[in-house]
């Protein structure tokens, strides 16, 4: 898909809603991808011990991601949108990197062969970093909500890891 | 003055080439020489041409395979196949929210457009390079993916105004003005979430990506942190985070002992050292070990204790047998500092990070009770 970003973007696809299947922006992925999206997500992080401020950074790429956009992403790129979402999420918030290779290996053909490349995850990755203008020292559902607790009275620690029960 | 002293004092580029990189970057900027080096990348003087005014240009990432992409001809740590690297992404992303006089200001980040994009790189080179099975990451998406920095030129640093002016520490009032400049400057990286994790003014060899700027022109001493290439944003409360950063010489002592959980004061301690280093021209701390320095930390400020460090016991590395000093005078620690100066380092180099004062009440310390008038009129050399 087409990407364009600022405020161009508005009359565009205000433009484009008329003529093709585009609802009014910012657009935002239909519910059920979504959802289908964000828990394979949290299962990735789940399994590779990634911090929850983490799979929420990634998260919040996507979502601006995808509201910075002209069209929806086709179905063929969601995933390797979601990986590269996680990919630049990890690279800004972990300690820990997490190799190329063990990204590609989570989208497999029912043959079990890599559907992407490690060309493909560093396009994407380009076009997000691109898109977002590089803004990702924003707030997000978990840092707001982390911010928020810690100002409550008798505040409990918030969960630090995906892993833990939530 | 200072600044005629400044580009005679320059030292001579290491080589007058660009190493390859274009001389013209997207016709916007004309490279003219190589003035710095740090792990992360080498750093150009360049000259904006639509405006004539001279800019640094900080080359990151790139595959590092040949051609341009081996900048110097060696391979930077993070040049792998990952793409862009975690440092180069958090380098950017942390500067281009922070806009403060005394931080260096970041004005553009671009590719060298006349190379293919990434993307059609990639496309070009997909299948050979991935299964030629270099690392199992395959290729690093051309020399395109090199990413070019373009930063306010400053000439001048804290490292080099010590070296032209030995008494630069004797003139109080120019002391205390850089002090308060890199705490204000530090204070707007905090509340805005961002950890430098590299404050010093020694570059090492003399060669490194200087860390703390001094604008000279105009006959003002205009303070700038730079460098952010191990900054991080920081949560509240803080969480585990890697305890190989700051310069030895600046590191704090939870970090030397292990400490992973750690946050803002970190960068308060590191301040202190780069203080005490210009007001009294030598290094606070020089450890050639990480051990060697918590030794010459504990022998000038005494050895810490549960009572003045809660927590203390718990750090990885800390040991009860490690050696017990009782410390030195502040008078002997800071000897050109005033009394109100002294105790301000006293309470930057509190051992326990939660009693470390932090830099918004440091600008606040009776210490700067007499900035006002400095503010107005720079002191000068």
């Amino acid at each position: 898909g087409c990407i364009s970003v600022g405020c161009c973007c508005r009359s565009c696809s205000a433009a484009a809603a008329a003529s093709v299947h585009v609802a009014t922006p910012p657009l935002r992925l239909p519910p059920a991808h979504r959802s289908r999206i964000v828990g394979w997500m949290r299962q990735v992080a789940e399994a590779l011990g990634l911090h929850l401020a983490t799979l929420f950074a990634a998260g919040s790429l996507l979502d601006r991601f995808v509201a910075a956009s002209e069209d929806l992403p086709p179905d063929s790129m969601l995933q390797l949108l979601a990986i590269a979402c996680m990919s630049v999420a990890v690279k800004y918030e972990e300690v820990g990197q997490v190799a190329p290779g063990v990204w590609l290996r989570l989208a497999v053909d029912c043959e079990g062969r890599p559907i992407y490349q490690s060309q493909d995850l560093q396009r994407m990755e380009w076009v997000i970093l691109q898109a977002m203008q590089w803004r990702l020292h924003v707030p997000n559902t978990y840092s707001f909500l982390s911010q928020f607790l810690l100002c409550l009275p008798h505040a409990a620690p918030a969960n630090t890891t995906a892993a833990a029960p939530a | 003055m200072a600044t005629a002293a400044a580009a005679a004092a320059y030292p001579p580029p290491r080589t007058s080439a660009t190493d390859g990189l274009p001389r013209l970057l997207n016709n916007k900027y004309r490279l003219e020489r190589r003035v710095g080096e740090g792990t992360y990348g080498v750093v150009y003087r360049a000259t904006e041409l639509a405006s004539g005014q001279t800019v640094a240009v900080k080359v990151r990432g790139g595959a590092g395979r040949g051609g341009a992409g081996t900048v110097g001809g060696e391979m930077r740590p993070d040049d792998s196949e990952e793409g862009v690297p975690s440092s180069a992404l958090r380098e950017i992303a942390l500067l281009l929210e922070l806009r403060h006089d005394n931080v260096v200001r970041l004005r553009e980040v671009t590719r060298d457009l006349s190379r293919p994009d990434p993307a059609a790189a990639a496309a070009a080179a997909a299948g050979g390079r991935y299964s030629s099975g270099a690392g199992g990451g395959g290729g690093g998406g051309g020399d395109s993916a090199q990413l070019f920095l373009v930063f306010d030129f400053v000439d001048m640093d804290v490292h080099r105004l010590m070296q032209l002016y030995p008494a630069l520490g004797a003139n109080a009032a120019l002391v205390k003005y850089l002090t308060y400049q890199l705490l204000c400057g530090l204070d707007y990286c905090h509340r805005r979430r961002v950890l430098h994790r590299d404050l010093k003014p020694q570059v090492e060899g003399g060669w490194g990506v200087r860390n703390l700027l001094v604008d000279v022109r105009g006959g003002g001493h205009s303070l700038k942190i730079a460098d952010f290439g191990l900054s991080r944003a920081f949560g509240v409360p803080v969480r585990l985070l890697s305890p190989e950063v700051v310069t030895l010489w600046y590191r704090p002592p939870e970090l030397l002992l292990g400490g992973r959980l750690y946050g803002s004061p970190v960068d308060v301690w590191s301040a202190a050292c780069c203080v005490l280093e210009l007001s009294n021209r030598w290094p606070l701390f020089p450890g050639a070990t990480e051990i060697d320095t918590l030794l010459k930390i504990f022998e000038k400020l005494g050895s810490p204790d549960e009572a003045t460090w809660p927590g203390l016991a718990d750090l990885p590395h800390w040991r009860p047998q490690l050696p017990r000093y009782p410390g030195r005078s502040w008078e002997e620690i800071a000897p050109r500092l005033d009394p109100a100066g002294r105790d301000l380092m006293r309470r930057m180099l509190t051992y326990d990070p939660a009693q470390r004062i932090t830099a918004a009440a440091a600008l606040r310390h009776p210490y700067f009770a007499d900035i006002g008038p400095l503010l107005e009129r720079p002191p000068q050399l």
